[in-house]
């Protein structure tokens, strides 16, 4: 190699073209980073000239108050529901789909939509399907009242069961759930949205694993006696897709706790704070009430957890090191 | 132990036929090697035993039991793959213990901690170890056991994958390849080790190779397959000196074996590239082609009594040396193997001549490859004059 | 022989599969459907898939003082034309356009470079830039969105294009695929370059450039798929001026304003900002299957 006459000085080509890219890391990351660390131990807010330091105050309350215990459980129900449905369907899809060969394709592509969607269009759409009085759904469940089907599905044929009391009993008789509106199944509703929009991505990249499980390691389990596929998939494709799996389990997490599109279109965070998850808070109280002290304290906070959960990640990852 | 039968196996995917007709009757307790190049059905005849894959004609039976509807795993038979197909996830000993695991124990003793509740599991569990023992110190593997897969070298898998193909005593051991992702060293010992475990085990081996080193050196009795057909299954000896078809006779042999234009002329006289052969040949048959090997052909000085030979090549072997050279205007390519002290005046761009043919020595074979005998007629040699 | 599908078992997996389908489709099915349709078909759930397409009167076209006929519409033109005409859905449009292509832009502008400095030129400081691009992998713009929002209102940012494009011009993800990408170049490429004569900067251009095009394709789907449909950084910083709206900041207006007879129009704004991608998904499903699970390589 010939070693070209550079300028030797102690500033070189490199540190050019990483300037502009290191520059805007320090502003747009590091420094609101710590801008909300020194903040959320304020009263700041914009607009006003003074404030004053007031200690752990906002985290104390974030772990005091009921609006956040209600935060913390809404964000937590979310994810400890999304994530290991849109995982498990993910999975789900993928295998059957796997199974079928070429035929299989149209449904990957079909699951895939919601992915590419704007979720907050789509978010809007659901909300008119689910619309108490001209929605889809309910229109379609008011359809089966007064039918056989009534009788059917509110279980009035066990003689231990009231029909007035089961769900669709009492849909029939009163009215179906204003889905969006009662805190019963506001948050189920957001939750079905969020697996609605995120398990297609699963599945595309578990399709992308099961290509990577050896065909001989199947086979070789099925010689060992692996005769039902629920042997074969526990012995083989399973532990070939933990990679896969520990990878989509905390892209689903990161994910799931940024929700925000949905909440904010459809429920503002209520009925009662059953869906005030932790971006809406930090949008309601920084933003919309300029409560900057009590929105950075959020800001950190789930900071930390979005850390705590690529710890727990590279966690699996060094764990699996000797795998291949 | 068992003997297995294949009759009538045919094996299409969509238009191609892979496997057409095959029989084969192998013996309890033999070594059986299928040979043959890439794609000749060698490994899908192995997998249609296993029961990896169906046939799309004829029957399978195991020790006199048809098995076309029995499942791989309760065809009592153990497999080696060619990756050794090893559970990453799992320890050795583990690797060693599934087929066991999955064979004795049931589904709910298989369960994680649910299964160690279930009466009778300590007990099987006892005896399953046991079995994972004794295979390990037949390997001399014990020191590995609860390593993982990734740890070890490949020569150590290659154990490990025998050990689980071993644990069970199954009535026979299918190969896959298993030593080609073996360093060329390495293998050359594996292949005394598997004939050694062979001979201890007592049990059918049936090994698909296209390695012929691999096939002459173990088997029993080898079939050299081609275009989904067995051409020949006969011992190693047989298949080197006795091939009955001349695509067996250019497979198996290194370098391999010249072949010479033949005709018949005169009645029943055999002429060599035109030059006649103390030799005729018997019963029915097209001759078209008479086959020497290397070491039957004898190097003369260049004013010797035989065809002029211009040599191109010398390949040095150590005990051997490989003359490669062409005979008259080069349309005739012959490859001859002299001793050192023979190849010592030999000169790559020198004429040399070739002793004339030995017709006890040569092979005849017809148009549609099928061997033809030969009878030797009058004076024991004939002389390839020039053309 | 292994995982042999039956008939039962095909027609099982087929039936779960189609279930799904079903489900997944319905909210796209419905955008579609009542884009196409008049008020009353829509509120009383009749009209089949594509509406009867009978020309239909707006009550409100009547009030305010236009004649009858004037103000019989056919559903399509109409919802579409309202669509355009009740709030500016051009603009928003463009707005969307030209945030998504200049962040996209300017991502690649600020991370090649960088990338290239990173894989293949020596200086001091490199690792720490390296260890600083990891950790700037762990932050999530969203959730830093107060303090940015706060330094963006100091210097009174907020409501322009800048607010919506600056935290976004630094690419951490961008810069680790790239690095990772560029290490696969071999050093050859490089030093015959300079052999040429070609200045590093060139080199960046005219050389490494070229070869990441499949690496960038991905990487650009996945940047402007996410960024016209953000919902939640145009939601913070842009307050008010409709100007600035991006589509879905425009929808949303849209939809919390709504009454009855608006229905088929949102439905038709709908349509308009989901179709162009899930049509050029449709085209090309295999790169953009490819970049949007682009993260899937961290």
């Amino acid at each position: 190699m010939i070693d070209t006459p550079r300028p030797r000085g102690l500033f070189k080509t490199g540190h050019a073209f990483v300037a502009p890219a290191v520059l805007l890391m320090i502003l747009i990351l590091m420094v609101p980073v710590v801008v909300a660390a020194i903040l959320s131990f304020s009263n700041y807010s914009l607009g006003s000239p003074d404030f004053d330091w007031v200690g752990v105050k906002n985290y104390s309350k974030l772990f005091a108050r009921s609006t956040y215990k209600k935060m913390l459980t809404a964000s937590f129900v979310y994810i400890g529901v999304v994530v290991p449905l849109s995982v498990f369907l993910g999975l789900g899809a993928a295998l059957l789909i796997n199974s079928l060969g070429r035929f299989g394709n149209i449904y990957k592509t079909i699951y895939f939509l919601p992915v590419m969607a704007t979720l907050l269009v789509m978010a809007i759409v659901w909300e008119f399907i689910l619309h108490p009085d001209v929605g889809v759904v309910n229109r379609l469940l008011a359809l089966g009242c007064g039918t056989f089907a009534e009788t059917i599905l509110s279980f009035g044929w066990l003689p231990w069961v009231d029909p007035a009391t089961t769900f669709y009993g009492h849909g029939c008789a009163q009215d179906f759930p204003h889905w969006l509106g009662s805190k019963h199944t506001a948050l189920g509703t957001i939750i079905f949205i969020g697996v609605w929009q995120g398990f297609g991505f699963n599945m595309v990249l578990y399709l992308a694993g099961l290509t990577s499980v050896p065909r001989e390691l199947v086979h070789a389990s099925v010689i060992d006696g692996a005769d039902s596929a629920w042997d074969r998939f526990w012995l083989v494709t399973w532990q070939m897709l933990g990679p896969t799996t520990v990878f989509v389990v905390v892209i689903t997490t990161i994910r799931s706790f940024q929700v925000f599109d949905t909440v904010e279109a459809l429920t503002d965070g209520g009925p009662v704070k059953t869906t005030y998850v932790m971006m809406y808070a930090i949008y309601e109280k920084g933003i919309l009430q300029n409560l900057i002290g009590i929105g950075s304290a959020i800001t950190i906070v789930f900071l930390l957890f979005v850390l705590a959960v690529t710890l727990v990640q590279r966690w699996f990852v060094e764990r699996r090191v000797h795998y291949t | 132990m068992a003997g297995i039968t294949l009759q009538n196996i045919s094996k299409s995917f969509g238009a191609t036929r892979v496997l057409r007709d095959v029989d084969l009757d192998i013996r309890d307790g033999e070594f059986l090697t299928l040979v043959g190049p890439s794609g000749c059905g060698k490994s899908t005849l192995l997998r249609i035993i296993a029961g990896l894959e169906s046939q799309s004609g004829g029957h399978v039976a195991i020790g006199g039991r048809a098995v076309d509807q029995v499942r791989a795993s309760e065809r009592d038979l153990a497999m080696v793959f060619q990756s050794y197909a090893l559970y990453p996830h799992l320890t050795v000993r583990q690797n060693i213990e599934t087929p066991l695991r999955l064979r004795d124990l049931n589904a709910w003793e298989r369960l994680p901690l649910l299964g160690l509740l279930s009466a009778g599991r300590a007990a099987k569990m006892r005896r399953l170890r046991a079995q994972v023992a004794e295979t390990a110190e037949i390997l001399k593997i014990e020191e590995l056991m609860d390593r993982k897969p990734g740890q070890l070298s490949g020569g150590q898998r290659q154990r490990v994958a025998l050990g689980r193909a071993m644990v069970r005593k199954p009535a026979a051991f299918l190969m896959d390849e298993p030593l080609s992702n073996l360093d060329a060293a390495l293998r050359v010992h594996m292949r005394s080790e598997l004939a050694e475990l062979h001979r201890s085990l007592a049990t059918t081996f049936i090994y698909v190779t296209h390695d012929q080193s691999e096939a002459l050196t173990m088997s029993d009795r080898m079939a050299v397959m081609m275009g989904g057909e067995i051409l020949q299954l006969v011992t190693p000896d047989e298949i080197y000196h006795d091939p009955r078809d001349l695509r067996v006779a250019q497979f198996i042999g290194t370098p391999q074996i010249n072949v010479f234009d033949a005709a018949i002329s005169g009645g029943q006289g055999v002429t060599v590239n035109g030059v006649p052969l103390a030799a005729e040949v018997t019963g029915d048959g097209d001759l078209a082609f008479v086959a020497v090997r290397p070491e039957h052909l004898t190097l003369l000085p260049a004013d010797g009594a035989g065809q002029p030979l211009t040599v191109t090549l010398k390949e040095n072997l150590g005990a051997d040396f490989f003359i490669h050279g062409h005979i008259g205007d080069g349309a005739a390519p012959v490859i001859v193997r002299a001793t050192p002290a023979e190849a010592a005046d030999v000169a790559i761009g020198s004429v040399c001549a070739l002793a004339p043919l030995n017709a006890a020595e040569v092979m005849a074979f017809g148009r549609d490859h099928a061997r033809l005998d030969l009878v030797m007629t009058g004076a024991p040699a004939a002389v390839l004059e020039r053309v | 022989m292994i995982g042999y599908n039956t008939p039962f078992s095909t027609a099982a997996k087929h039936a779960v599969l189609i279930i799904g389908a079903l489900i997944v489709i319905l909210p796209f099915y419905i955008m579609a459907t009542y884009s196409l349709k008049d008020p009353i078909e829509i509120t009383s759930g009749t009209g089949g898939v594509f509406g009867k397409q009978e020309a239909f009167l707006d009550p409100g076209c009547v009030q305010s003082g236009n004649a009858k006929e004037d103000c019989l519409f056919n559903p399509i033109a109409y919802n579409y034309g309202q669509a355009f005409s009740k709030a500016p859905l051009l603009r928003y449009l463009f707005n969307g356009v030209v945030v998504t292509l200049s962040i996209f832009f300017i991502q690649v502008l600020v991370a090649l470079p960088c990338a290239y400095a990173l894989s293949k030129l020596r200086f001091w400081g490199r690792e720490l830039v390296f260890t600083m691009v990891l950790l700037g992998l762990l932050i999530p713009v969203h959730a830093i969105a107060l303090p940015l929002y706060i330094m963006l209102s100091k210097v009174g940012l907020t409501n322009t294009y800048a607010a919506l494009v600056i935290p976004w011009t630094i690419s951490v993800f961008g810069i680790f695929l790239m690095r990772q990408f560029f290490m696969t170049v071999p050093d050859d490429l490089i030093d015959a370059a300079r052999m040429d004569g070609m200045s590093e900067f060139a080199i960046v251009w005219k050389v490494m450039l070229p070869t990441a095009i499949p690496a960038l394709l991905a990487f650009g789907i996945f940047s402007i798929v996410a960024h016209w449909n953000d919902y939640f950084w145009p939601r913070v910083v842009i307050t008010g001026t409709r100007e600035l709206f991006t589509p879905p900041l425009g929808i949303r207006e849209f939809a919390s304003g709504i009454d009855g007879s608006d229905y088929g129009p949102m439905m038709a704004t709908a349509c308009v900002i989901v179709v162009p991608l899930i049509v050029a998904f449709l085209l090309a499903q295999r790169r953009f299957i490819q970049g949007i699970t682009l993260t899937g390589m961290k």
